[in-house]
């Protein structure tokens, strides 16, 4: 069952605590526009953890490869020569239509999407997205 | 002593995951620290390491061994206590492959749904005449 009306600082900060639980970071480093991967140093071990922590505190189901999108980055099809082809770029603005991927471009390196798309800002939006009626039912 | 008490792998997930029960009686404690003992780090270390080679034997053809060649991270951000059970998941990461004597591991170790320890290294393969050659000269 889905939390009712929680406000943008509460699932910020519900957010940002399950984050320091699930990485060990400091709670200062934990901002917004800190990445996940590249400032907070997640790895996709720690993805697994995230996800199930933010089930649990907000009482939403994450799909696999929903929020964390892994697996699609190794899709030839998406990906080519560790750069989003159009095909990618159309599959990454779908599944992340809640937040503002609009820097997406072909040819953008998924090592530096890795860093700069994942960020705790994107997972606050991404859970307020899941809480919103419907939100559940997204692909 | 046994390091760590098991170890299951999960092929389909491509995980390993190894669990070290922390004996209030054990050697390991008596100096770490007299009055306050604890799971010493490198121990946590050592346990992830052993889990995360326990995995690539067994998803790769097999190897003499694997040593500690490189650690990039170790986070350690939770007391494990005598009594506690310290459970430690690894996993490969990064998608590069350096070459196949090589491999890089993330682990996360928790106490109940505490994280207690995090760390990133990489193994190196060793062969079975070089194990060989360390068993006759330890």
């Amino acid at each position: 069952m889905h939390e009712s009306v929680l406000s943008r600082d509460e699932i910020s900060g519900r957010v940002v605590e399950a984050l320091v639980q699930a990485l060990g970071a400091s709670r200062s480093d934990v901002t917004p526009g800190a990445s996940l991967a590249g400032d907070l140093e997640a790895e996709s071990i720690d993805f697994l953890d995230i996800v199930f922590r933010l089930e649990k505190e907000f009482g939403i189901e994450i799909a696999r490869g929903e929020l964390f999108p892994q697996e699609l980055l190794r899709d030839a099809a998406l990906v080519a020569n560790g750069r989003l082809t159009e095909a990618g770029v159309e599959e990454l603005r779908r599944r992340f239509a809640f937040t503002d991927v609009s820097a997406l471009t072909p040819g953008a390196s998924v090592d530096d999407l890795m860093n700069d798309l994942l960020t705790v800002g994107l997972v606050i939006d991404y859970v307020e997205s899941k809480l919103q009626p419907g939100g559940g039912d997204r692909p | 002593m046994n390091l760590p008490d098991s170890i299951l792998i999960d092929l389909a997930a491509g995980t390993a995951e190894g669990a070290l029960h922390v004996d209030p009686g054990a050697e390991y404690l008596q100096d770490h620290f007299p009055g306050a003992p604890m799971l010493p780090g490198l121990l946590m270390l050592e346990v992830g390491v052993r889990v995360a080679a326990a995995l690539w034997s067994a998803t790769q053809p097999p190897v003499g061994g694997a040593v500690l060649e490189h650690l990039e991270r170790l986070q350690v951000v939770r007391r494990v206590l005598p009594g506690e059970t310290l459970r430690v998941v690894a996993a490969r990461a990064g998608d590069g492959e350096v070459e196949p004597a090589r491999a890089w591991f993330a682990v996360r170790g928790t106490v109940g749904a505490e994280m207690a320890v995090r760390a990133k290294f990489r193994l190196r393969a060793i062969d079975a005449g070089h194990r060989q050659w360390e068993g006759q000269h330890a």
